[in-house]
């Protein structure tokens, strides 16, 4: 598990940010209503996030120097944007506690820290793909990110305002089309880019897909788990909110969580950096 | 003066390793570590067999991809143009070990930080040349001005060759008299492990 470290910062901050994304959704729909449990739930995400990332470095106490250069490294760009969305999560429970009646400041907050997520996801991917490391090298790199951060996202919204969902039945219904739109075209790039590498002529590539190889159990469970916890939502969805349909919803959402940890693990067992004898 | 970068004549090197072992002990590198390596390439069937030894280091790149990534700072153009690594900025995160095609930088665990070669700059600073070139007995590399060493070595080197990623991706500061197994991909060459 050499990048333990990474999978849990990259999974924690982006279901941090497809839950505010849905929070801010949300807020747009029905200005009412506060998501509590759902914003609280992202800010602690973000922040174990982010102390995660600081286990993979050499130096930890010296990170802030990561910040040093937004204007030529993807790296400095993602942990500046990373700690505006934590902090603008932070701002906003610090406003749901201390200042619960101004929700238009706090729906103003979570689509700015909806927007610097979005941003801060295609960061993430920047610094994978614009790497030295084949496998990382494509289109697949953006969709599986932004696929994890909306399935996630969405899915864990649901779960953690399943009761505030009695009063916004349309948002339940956008949550599960959200997730079965990202599940989609997570399925539709990513396996087709990974028939396109196995035709590649790069040694680099090769050695990836032999480690893949060697994982197909790990793949299966990915998509199994992927495919099974958006068809669950899928299936919930004509259904009135009860009993069965929160145990649904938390099936679900166990599921979508699984098959991204299994994936991203995936991810990153699958380096092989381009070096001498491998290009 | 113009762009600096090594030349190495792999037509005359015999794979001593007197360079890798001259720049493990000026680094004062521990066991694994090699800011300098002899790699040794091998094709074909007996009697019909070919190869090459191929000694490596930082490029020095035009266009170095950890320079670009590093967010630190720490990978950085010194004024001669070398890529230098400042090792009080360095903390260790590792992109630039996931950046360089070319599997240069290195990650030292005793000491947190990534190194790899600066082409010894104090020796260079001090007139001398890197601990590499003056330890080769075939003379086989060099480092200076790489217009200089194009017209003293010939109009036929080559920055790229079968075994090393396309020079276009960073441009690197490196000129090599290159024999035909490096140059003809349909031989297929294999890494000797040693």
């Amino acid at each position: 598990m050499e990048h333990l470290a990474l999978t849990i910062f990259s999974i924690c901050v982006q279901a941090a940010i497809g839950i505010i994304i849905f929070v801010a959704i949300a807020g747009l729909l029905n200005k009412g209503i506060t998501f509590k449990k759902a914003t609280i739930t992202a800010a602690g995400l973000g922040i174990v996030g982010m102390l995660a990332s600081l286990m993979h470095l050499g130096k930890p106490f010296s990170a802030i120097r990561a910040l040093n250069q937004f204007g030529s490294s993807w790296l400095s760009r993602e942990i500046w944007f990373t700690a505006i969305f934590v902090g603008l999560t932070i701002v906003m429970v610090v406003l749901i506690y201390a200042r619960a009646q101004n929700k238009s400041a706090i729906n103003g907050l979570a689509a700015a820290a909806a927007l610097v997520g979005l941003i801060d996801v295609f960061f993430m991917a920047a610094i994978y793909s614009s790497s030295s490391v084949p496998f990382w090298q494509s289109a697949a790199t953006y969709v599986e990110f932004y696929a994890a951060a909306i399935s996630m996202g969405a899915i864990l919204f649901l779960l953690l305002s399943i009761n505030e969902m009695a009063e916004m039945a349309i948002m339940k219904k956008i949550v599960a089309l959200a997730v079965a739109v990202a599940v989609i075209l997570q399925v539709a790039v990513v396996v087709p880019s990974l028939i396109v590498m196995s035709a590649s002529s790069s040694t680099a590539v090769h050695s990836s897909l032999a480690i893949l190889g060697n994982m197909a159990v790990a793949i299966a469970l990915k998509w199994i788990f992927i495919l099974t916890g958006a068809l669950l939502l899928l299936w919930m969805l004509k259904d009135e909110l009860s009993k069965l349909v929160t145990n649904i919803v938390l099936s679900s959402t166990v599921l979508l969580l699984a098959g991204q940890i299994v994936g991203r693990y995936l991810f990153y067992a699958a380096m092989v950096v381009t070096g001498i004898g491998l290009s | 003066m113009g762009q600096l970068g090594f030349y190495f004549n792999m037509v005359e090197c015999m794979g001593c390793k007197a360079c890798q072992i001259a720049c493990k002990d000026k680094n004062d590198l521990k066991v694994g570590e090699l800011f300098r390596k002899v790699l040794n390439f091998e094709c074909g069937v007996y009697p019909n067999v070919g190869g090459f030894y191929l000694s490596v280091s930082c490029n020095h790149c035009a266009e170095a991809k950890c320079v670009r990534g590093c967010p630190t700072g720490a990978m950085h153009y010194a004024e001669d143009g070398t890529v230098q690594h400042n090792k009080d900025l360095c903390i260790g995160c590792r992109y630039c070990v996931w950046n360089c095609p070319y599997s240069v930088p290195q990650y030292l665990e005793d000491k947190n930080i990534v190194g790899k070669c600066d082409a010894c700059k104090d020796l260079r600073d001090a007139g001398e040349n890197p601990a590499c070139v003056d330890a080769c007995p075939m003379r086989t590399l060099k480092f200076g001005d790489l217009d200089e060493l194009k017209r003293q070595y010939g109009p036929d080197l080559v920055s790229e060759i079968t075994v090393l990623p396309l020079a276009e991706v960073t441009k690197p500061s490196l000129l090599m008299k290159a024999n035909i197994y490096a140059l003809d991909p349909s031989y297929k060459l294999k890494l000797k492990e040693v």
